[in-house]
């Protein structure tokens, strides 16, 4: 664990916000000095209306995910949970599967398609679990989870099937490989209403989440309502992840990842923790980000990206440290 | 000995698991003094850890009610709840690695509001549990690398910061090595001059009459004797709780008992 | 009773003679009919068929390119007992010069073996260089299958000459094969003129909605719009970004801007407005300060019923289009209308008044 690790922190995603601004295809591929970006016009107009927002879109969906990611494994006391827990990434690949096979896949129901049925994964699984005659709550909640997110994943199946070959089911492989490359502002601007409110919740709310790890018993004998707390957090979560992922497409474990990071560098305590992880998780989807758009002439799907280095980063942590977490 | 006012009062209190299930706890009426540490014994399945769980507000009952310095459970809030009755659980360390103090300061959450993050009062009233359970030393090494007693010493250190009036503690004892075991009676003792109350269920009746003051004897969810410790806890009772032939001796003013072989 | 006998054994005769003749005389276009075929599909396999195939099947994949080369003989338009349907239609445009056509069997996406045998074809017609699982299942049940590649110019001109044996008729391949050919040739020999300018940079790409979002993609280098570029006289700058066999390749704002073609032609997915789509792109502030957009460059690649950059046999008026835009100053008398006009007559045998009717209200162009 670091000393100081939080100043650290901070200089780093502002260094990599930075570098960001001046990395790209144009003026040159890779590395611009400002001043070249400041005397081309083009330039300046790309940097300020593409590229800035989608340094900002991107660093947004790691925060979002690193956050909703560490909430959920601390809610479900289970360090081996992504960010689309409950049916959430499921849900919203359904909605967008079903936007492209039935609303010829216009721009913004495809994203609301997404973030509608995301955000239905979490309703579906509670309403699951209240029908759920044994097991504690946390155990229904999963057990639902788990059936609703397959449902999901069996509803896309059948979708693509129905698809067309031609157009419809490229479209739905291409959405889920998840790609930032159409961001604008006002994309951003749609996002916000529902992440900032989301992430302050979780922010305000970080030290009840080491209550909430607890045993539900024990949460409850030291006075919280588990149930009704655990909701509100799933709910900001969910919402968050659900929005983003509309924009995004499917990007996989950075929520599974960055929380297990930032307990390397900050310790378990959900004070730090969280929001250590909202800093690295920002981080490091940025940096995929910009290997996606600069690297090669062509696009690189970003779900790839992180995926490649989300896996590497797990199989380096499990095999060089103690986890952290109790074996 | 001046009577003590009742702390935890049970009023004609019923429990069944389900509607049609057989019932757990039958009629139960009982009085915890103030200031006493009463243990309830009985064989398992004697309804022990459910009338814990009972106080605690954990499981509602099917009729009657507990109150609590006159307070009725079904009418306070879990918070405020929670500031009268903490809970020592039988419990398992947390998934996640969370340092002593850090886990000894949750016992702070009854009074912080939801959006609310311990201070520095808070601090300190965890740090004096710490001290009071002889941990303080080892306020930064993370719970899960604790010894077992160590861990049940957390737990109690927790309870300590929340502060309650009553205490319930489900077999603080088992699994605990003789260093241990003297350290949390000596601990639980000490409560009493604090004015607390401490209800602790247990299999072993030697620990009753080493601690307790008063013990309730269950079977089959009713009270089948219950008092001052010295005069309920004696072969003729404790035969008939546990159906086994007991053996009580008193050697030096102390009880002891053992199954006869 | 003699004489009679004498005149009737003649008549016999005569009349044995005339059975024979006219046996034989209408026996012998059936002996020929039945003779062997024999070729090397576009796979590299050797086709031996017994009989040329009467009832020919269309598989696989853009099953309706196959079909479109198969009505440029009369044979293909009798054998072609049915194919496969990927989307709504099996061709949009082989209705309009076929009233029959839609009395052909239509198998819905991907069919089994199976339901392939069922129909009793004797030829299996599918588009590939490489030989598949499907057609090792069909070898089994004694189904031939034959492989056309129908990719790139140099493949067409191999695959019409498979398609000459295969419907018995190689006159009719050699005029196909020639009309390709010479089109090839008129813009190769009009660019290798006196005075070989620089190759203006070119980019071609695919605008299309991908999951929602607008993409802008580049087509693979094999592919038949790079080719088509290539032959029309211009560098394809995207080479760097595009895959080397196959697949669009999504490439952002910024590159493109890098890269600063001096030409852009964009393919319109067809559910999209080709003339709404520049409109928007000639008056968004990023590509308005594309060199392409501010000299009036950027052009929709047309199409009538079927896009003119695919490997639809269209491509070859593709290519005339993308010479005369990228190189105008080679390519003065290129008249693209007459040039319509000549694809259709030579190969479909529409005359101008079936042109005008069936195919102009469909076309998609000139765009400014």
């Amino acid at each position: 664990m670091l000393r100081k690790p939080f100043p650290l922190l901070v200089a780093i995603a502002l260094a990599v916000v930075i570098l960001s601004v001046l990395m790209g295809r144009y003026p040159v591929s890779g590395f611009s000095s400002p001043s070249a970006i400041l005397q081309d016009d083009l330039a300046r107009s790309l940097v300020l209306h593409l590229r800035l927002p989608r340094i900002a879109a991107a660093f947004l969906l790691g925060t979002v995910l690193a956050a909703a990611g560490f909430v959920f494994q601390m809610l479900f006391r289970n360090p081996l949970v992504d960010s689309g827990f409950l049916g959430v990434s499921q849900g919203a690949a359904f909605g967008a599967s079903l936007a492209i096979v039935f609303a010829a896949g216009s721009a913004w129901i495809v994203q609301l398609g997404a973030a509608v049925f995301g955000f239905l994964g979490l309703g579906l699984s509670y309403g699951l679990a209240r029908r759920i005659r044994f097991g504690g709550s946390i155990l229904r909640l999963v057990l639902a989870g788990i059936a609703v997110a397959s449902l999901f994943s069996a509803g896309t199946g059948l979708l693509k099937y129905i698809s067309d070959p031609q157009k419809q089911l490229p479209d739905i492989t291409f959405w889920m490989l998840g790609g930032l490359w159409n961001i604008t502002w006002v994309d951003v601007l749609q996002i916000l209403p529902v992440v900032l409110p989301s992430l302050v919740l979780i922010i305000v709310m970080r030290w009840r989440l080491n209550l909430l790890a607890l045993r539900e018993e024990t949460a409850f004998s030291l006075g919280a309502s588990p149930r009704r707390e655990r909701l509100v957090l799933l709910i900001a979560a969910a919402a968050a992840t659900a929005v983003v992922v509309s924009k995004a497409g499917q990007i996989s474990w950075v929520g599974l990842i960055i929380p297990h990071i930032a307990r390397r560098i900050v310790g378990s305590d959900a004070q730090r923790a969280l929001p250590a992880s909202l800093l690295v998780g920002g981080i490091f989807v940025l940096i995929c980000d910009d290997a996606a758009r600069t690297l090669l002439s062509g696009e690189i799907p970003l779900g790839v990206l992180t995926a490649l280095v989300g896996t590497a980063a797990f199989l380096a942590l499990l095999i060089k440290h103690r986890p952290g977490v109790k074996t | 000995m001046k009577a003590r006012s009742p702390i935890v009062r049970i009023d004609q209190m019923s429990f069944a698991y389900s509607a049609d299930g057989p019932e757990v706890l039958t009629d139960f009426n009982w009085e915890f003094p103030q200031g006493t540490v009463t243990a309830l014994l009985g064989p398992n399945g004697s309804g022990k850890t459910t009338l814990l769980n009972l106080v605690l507000g954990w499981l509602s009952p099917t009729a009657g009610c507990v109150r609590v310095n006159g307070r009725d459970r079904a009418e306070t809030t879990r918070r405020d709840w929670s500031r009268e009755v903490g809970l020592v659980p039988q419990e398992e360390p947390p998934v996640f690695e969370l340092g002593l103090l850090e886990y000894t300061l949750l016992g702070r959450a009854p009074y912080l509001g939801l959006l609310e993050r311990p201070g520095v009062k808070d601090r300190k009233a965890a740090e004096a549990a710490l001290e009071r359970t002889g941990l303080m030393k080892l306020w930064s090494r993370p719970v899960n690398a604790l010894s077992g007693g160590e861990r049940q010493l957390a737990a109690i250190a927790r309870v300590l910061a929340q502060d309650p009036s009553v205490l319930l503690l489900d077999e603080p004892m088992s699994h605990l090595d003789l260093g241990n075991t003297r350290r949390i009676l000596h601990i639980l003792k000490s409560l009493r001059r604090d004015g607390k109350s401490v209800i602790l269920t247990t299999h072993e009746p030697n620990i009753a009459a080493v601690l307790a003051d008063e013990a309730v004897l269950l079977k089959e969810g009713r009270i089948l004797a219950g008092g001052s410790a010295a005069s309920v806890l004696n072969a003729e009772n404790l035969s008939a709780t546990y159906g086994v032939e007991v053996d009580v001796r008193t050697i030096d003013n102390r009880l002891f008992i053992l199954p006869r072989l | 009773m003699s004489g009679f006998r004498v005149r009737s054994r003649a008549l016999l005769l005569t009349a044995i003679g005339a059975v024979l003749t006219a046996f034989f005389a209408n026996a012998l276009p059936l002996i020929q009919a039945g003779g062997s075929v024999d070729f090397v599909d576009a796979a590299g396999r050797n086709i031996k068929l017994e009989r040329a195939p009467r009832r020919i099947l269309v598989i696989g994949n853009g099953p309706f390119i196959i079909a479109h080369m198969l009505y440029m003989f009369p044979q293909g338009r009798e054998r072609l007992v049915g194919m496969e349907r990927k989307g709504k239609t099996a061709s949009d445009f082989l209705p309009l010069i076929d009233s029959g056509f839609e009395k052909k069997i239509f198998l819905s996406p991907n069919p089994g073996p199976e339901q392939i045998a069922g129909l009793h074809p004797d030829l299996v017609l599918t588009r590939g260089t490489a030989p598949d699982a499907k057609a090792a299942a069909l070898a089994e049940i004694g189904i031939p299958v034959a492989f056309l590649g129908l990719e790139t110019p140099a493949q067409y001109q191999k695959d019409v000459e498979t398609l000459g044996r295969i419907l018995e008729n190689p006159s009719r391949a050699k005029e196909i094969s020639s009309y390709f050919q010479g089109r090839i040739e008129a813009v190769a020999q009009a660019l290798a003129g006196p005075g070989q300018a620089v190759k203006p940079r070119v980019l071609l790409a695919l605008v299309i909605a991908r999951g929602g979002k607008i993409a802008v993609e580049v087509p693979a280098l094999s592919w038949m719009q790079t080719l088509q570029v290539k032959a029309a006289g211009g560098d394809p700058v995207w080479s760097e970004a595009a895959e080397p066999s196959s697949g669009w390749t999504v490439v952002n704002l910024e590159q493109i801007a890098r890269w600063n073609p001096d030409k852009i032609i964009l393919v319109v997915w067809h559910s999209m407005d080709p003339g709404k789509t520049l409109e928007d792109l000639r008056t968004d502030p990023h590509w308005s300060a594309l060199h392409a957009v501010r000299t009036g460059s950027l052009h929709a690649f047309p199409s009538d019923l079927y896009g003119w950059d695919t490997p639809d046999p269209r491509w070859a008026l593709g290519l005339l289009w993308l010479a005369k835009t990228i190189r105008p100053e080679r390519f003065p008398d290129l008249d693209i209308d007459r040039e319509i006009e000549l694809f259709y007559a030579v190969l479909y045998g529409l005359d101008k008044a079936a042109v005008e009717a069936k195919i102009r209200p469909f076309i998609h162009f000139n765009y400014r």
